[in-house]
C-alpha cells in the first residue's frame, strides 16, 4: 500500500486566495501482498493546486504508479486515505492544520476527488472513480507485468467560497494506492434482489451483493441440466456488488445458483439462490370427488387456473401424504389418480398442487378418507 | 217436523255444490313421477251386491314404489357430489353437479336423485236394516301410466234405504305420499318443447289425502277415485282425484232426499324446493348447485252436511308437475 498526500493553506484576508499547494508524499512504501508478486511505486506528485477567485477550481495532476507483478491476476485499487469508512460518492475530505503546522481536524469539501485511471484502452477499467473509504479499482490484469506505468489524473475540485475553508490554514489530502495480486480471496455471493424472475422475461438485478468482486467479474445462473444464464453487467462493479440483467426468456423454472466468476478463475456460488417462476401461482377452485375408502384407486378431477405441465398434486394429513399420479393437465383442470392406503388415517385431508416451479395452492378438507 | 223442515231448508241452500280444484306447478313446484319397475303388477276386483239385511265391505290397499331401495333414507341426490372454493379465501361449497368433464372423472353414469312414493286406499262400508244396493269397481297398476289414466282407480255407488232404524256408515280415502331429492332433470320429459332451465329438478315432499265419511238411513252415494304417481316420463303429471255425490232415492212414495251424515275433506302438506346455483370462481369450472327448500303449503278443507241433503256434491283434484293436464 502506498499513500500520497496533498496539502493546501489558505488566507481568507485577502482578495485573491492563493492555495499553496504542498505535496508532501508521508508515506512511500510498497505492501505486497505476497513479497514477490505485486509492488507498486508512485512516481510524482499531487500537486499545483491554486485557486481562482470567482469560480470552481478543478486542479488535476497526473502521477504514475509502476506495477510489477509476477502473478498471473493482480488489481490495482485506490481509496481516501483520510477517512477508511466514508461512503462512496460523498464529499472530498481535507486534514486541517494552521500555519504552524499543527492539526485542527478534517474538512468536508462539497465536492469529492476523483481519480481517474490509465488511457490504454486494454488496461483501463474507465470512467474515473470517485475516492470512497473502500478499495476502487482503477486497473487489474489477468496477465504478469514489469514496471507497467499506469498514468493517473487526480482532480479536486474545490469552490473559493467553500465554506469549510479557514484563512491562514493547510490543506492535506491523503491518497492511498492498494495493489492486490494472484492469492487475493475468491468471491463470495450473499443475495440477489430481486431473488426472482418470470420466465420469458429480462430481470433487472439491482443488487447481486457479496464480497471479494472484481471489475472483470462475471455472473451467471446456473443449473444442473440448464444453460448458463449471463449477467449482462450494467453497472460499475464493486467489491460487493453487482448490477445488471439476466435474459430469461426460454429459461427453465426452478431455483437456480448464482456464480460469480473472478477475473482470476476463483469462483463463489451460491445455490438456489434465484427462483424462475411462471408468471402466475396456480389455484384450485373445484375438486371432485369429496371422498374415498381406504385402500380404493380413485380417479380425481382439479379445477383452477395457472396449471403447468409437470404439476404435482398430493393429499396430506398429518405426517400421511398421497402422491397422485396426474394424467391430464390443461392451465384449468388436472386429471389424476390415486390409491389410498389401505392404513392411511381416515378423515379429511389437505389437497396440495404445486407446479414444476414450485409455486403452489392448498385447500383443506378437500377430501375425505373413509 | 218443524226441526228437520229447518235442517232441509239449511242444507238446501249450503250444499248444493262443493268442486275443489287444487293445482300444483311451477319452478319450485313439481312432484316428479316415478318409473315403474321392471317387474309389472295389476289388480282389478268389481263388486256388486243388491241385499236386504246386513252387508259389510272393506278394501285397504298401500303400494310403495321407490327409484332406489325403499324405506332407506336419507334420499340420495342426482348428480356428482363435488366441491366448490370460489375465491383464494373463500371457504369450501360443495354441490352437485351434471358437468360431463366431472362424469368422466368419477367413471359413472350420471346419479339420478332418489324418489319414493307411497300411496293408500281404505273403504268400509257397514249396512243394516234396510235394502242395498252396492256396485264397485277397482283396480291397481304398477305399470307406467299417461295423463287420464291412474295407478289405483275405484269407482263405486251405494243406495241404502233403511228400514226402521237402518243404516248404512261408510268411509273411505285416499293418499298420496311423495318425496324426491334433488334429480337431473336431462332425458326426463318427452316433450321436446318442455325446456329445462336447470340441470336439476328440486326436491318435494308432498302428502295429499281426501276422501269422504257418511252415515245415512237413506241415500245414494257415489265416488271415484284415483291416484297416478307412476309415469315413464316427467311430462306426465302427479294426480290424485276424489269425487263424491251424494243425493236422494228414488222409492215407492217418490223421490226422497238423502238423510244422515254426510262429509268429505283433502289435507294437504306440500313442501318444494329450489335449485341455488353455487358461486365459482371461474366461468370455465362446472356448474353446481344445491337444493334449498324454498316453499311449504298446509291445507285442509273439509264440507259436511247432516239432516235431509238434497244433494251433496265435491270434487278434488290435485295434480303436480312440470306440465299439467
Amino acid at each position: 500500500m502506498q499513500t500520497s498526500v496533498g496539502d493546501y493553506p489558505h488566507r481568507s484576508r485577502v482578495r485573491i486566495i492563493v492555495i499553496l499547494v504542498l505535496l508532501v508524499l508521508l508515506l512511500l512504501w510498497t505492501v505486497p501482498v505476497t513479497a514477490a508478486d505485486i509492488e507498486i511505486a508512485v512516481d510524482g506528485d499531487i500537486s499545483n493546486w491554486a485557486f481562482t477567485p470567482g469560480t470552481t477550481n478543478i486542479d488535476s495532476t497526473n502521477i504514475t504508479l509502476n506495477v510489477s507483478s509476477i502473478s498471473s491476476t493482480w488489481t490495482v485499487s485506490v481509496k481516501d486515505g483520510m477517512d477508511f469508512n466514508k461512503t462512496p460518492g460523498t464529499v472530498g475530505r481535507m486534514a486541517e492544520s494552521d500555519a504552524v503546522g499543527a492539526y485542527t481536524g478534517t474538512k468536508v469539501l462539497g465536492t469529492a476527488m476523483t481519480v481517474a485511471g490509465p488511457t490504454e484502452p486494454t488496461k483501463t477499467i474507465g470512467s474515473s472513480v470517485v475516492l470512497s473509504g473502500s478499495n476502487q479499482v482503477i486497473e487489474s490484469g489477468l496477465t504478469p507485468v514489469t514496471g507497467l506505468p499506469l498514468p493517473l489524473t487526480i482532480s479536486q475540485p474545490v469552490s473559493i467560497s467553500d465554506q469549510v475553508l479557514g484563512g491562514g490554514h493547510r490543506y492535506q489530502v491523503i491518497v492511498t494506492f492498494i495493489a492486490f495480486a494472484e492469492g487475493g480471496p475468491e468471491p463470495v455471493v450473499s443475495g440477489i434482489v430481486p431473488a426472482e424472475g418470470i420466465t420469458g422475461t429480462t430481470v433487472t438485478v439491482t443488487n447481486l451483493s457479496g464480497s471479494n468482486f472484481l471489475p472483470h467479474s462475471t455472473a451467471v445462473l446456473n443449473r444442473t441440466g440448464f444453460s448458463d444464464i449471463n449477467l449482462t453487467v450494467t453497472g460499475v462493479t464493486t467489491p460487493t456488488s453487482m448490477t445488471g440483467t439476466f435474459n430469461l426468456v426460454g429459461a427453465g423454472v426452478g431455483l437456480w445458483d448464482v456464480t460469480v466468476t473472478n477475473p482470476d478463475g476463483r469462483t463463489g456460488t451460491k445455490p438456489q439462490l434465484f427462483w424462475i417462476k411462471y408468471p402466475s401461482a396456480p389455484t384450485i377452485s373445484f375438486f371432485t370427488p369429496l371422498s374415498g375408502a381406504r385402500g380404493a384407486t380413485k380417479n380425481i378431477g382439479v379445477g383452477g387456473a395457472g396449471f403447468q405441465n409437470g404439476v404435482a398434486v398430493k393429499f396430506t394429513k398429518g405426517a400421511s401424504v398421497i402422491n397422485a399420479a396426474v394424467s391430464q393437465v390443461t392451465s384449468g383442470t388436472i386429471e389424476a389418480t390415486i390409491t389410498i392406503p389401505s392404513d392411511g388415517p381416515t378423515g379429511l385431508w389437505v389437497l396440495t398442487v404445486t407446479n414444476n416451479d414450485g409455486q403452489s395452492a392448498s385447500r383443506s378438507n378437500a377430501f375425505t378418507v373413509t | 217436523m218443524v226441526i228437520e223442515m229447518n235442517v232441509y231448508q239449511q242444507f238446501m241452500m249450503a250444499i248444493t255444490s262443493v268442486v275443489l280444484l287444487i293445482l300444483f306447478v311451477g319452478v319450485t313446484c313439481a312432484d316428479l313421477p316415478i318409473s315403474a319397475t321392471p317387474g309389472q303388477a295389476g289388480i282389478s276386483t268389481t263388486t256388486s251386491i243388491d241385499a236386504l239385511g246386513v252387508v259389510t265391505t272393506s278394501s285397504e290397499m298401500t303400494l310403495q314404489l321407490g327409484s332406489h331401495t325403499l324405506n332407506d333414507p336419507p334420499l340420495e341426490n342426482g348428480g356428482y357430489l363435488s366441491e366448490w372454493w370460489p375465491g383464494e379465501d373463500a371457504p369450501l361449497i360443495p354441490g352437485y353437479t351434471v358437468d360431463p368433464w366431472v362424469g368422466h372423472i368419477q367413471g359413472i353414469p350420471l346419479p339420478l336423485g332418489e324418489v319414493q312414493y307411497s300411496a293408500g286406499y281404505h273403504e268400509e262400508v257397514t249396512a243394516v236394516s234396510g235394502s242395498i244396493s252396492y256396485q264397485k269397481t277397482m283396480s291397481i297398476s304398477t305399470s307406467n301410466k299417461t295423463s287420464g289414466e291412474d295407478n289405483i282407480a275405484t269407482d263405486r255407488i251405494v243406495t241404502f234405504i233403511g228400514g226402521d232404524g237402518g243404516r248404512m256408515t261408510t268411509s273411505e280415502d285416499i293418499l298420496i305420499d311423495g318425496e324426491g331429492a334433488q334429480t337431473v332433470s336431462a332425458n326426463q320429459v318427452c316433450c321436446p318443447f318442455a325446456g329445462t332451465a336447470n340441470p336439476f329438478f328440486p326436491p318435494f315432499c308432498n302428502i295429499v289425502r281426501s276422501g269422504s265419511a257418511a252415515d245415512i238411513s237413506t241415500g245414494s252415494i257415489s265416488t271415484a277415485s284415483g291416484v297416478r304417481f307412476i309415469s315413464a316420463s316427467a311430462d306426465v303429471p302427479v294426480a290424485e282425484t276424489y269425487l263424491i255425490n251424494v243425493k236422494g232415492v228414488t222409492g215407492p212414495d217418490g223421490y226422497a232426499d238423502a238423510s244422515g251424515t254426510v262429509n268429505a275433506f283433502m289435507n294437504a302438506h306440500l313442501q318444494e324446493g329450489r335449485e341455488k346455483e353455487v358461486p365459482r370462481w371461474y366461468d370455465y369450472d362446472p356448474i353446481g348447485f344445491n337444493p334449498v327448500k324454498a316453499e311449504a303449503l298446509s291445507y285442509s278443507e273439509t264440507s259436511a252436511a247432516s239432516g235431509l241433503i238434497h244433494i251433496f256434491t265435491k270434487d278434488m283434484q290435485y295434480q303436480s308437475g312440470t306440465r299439467l293436464v
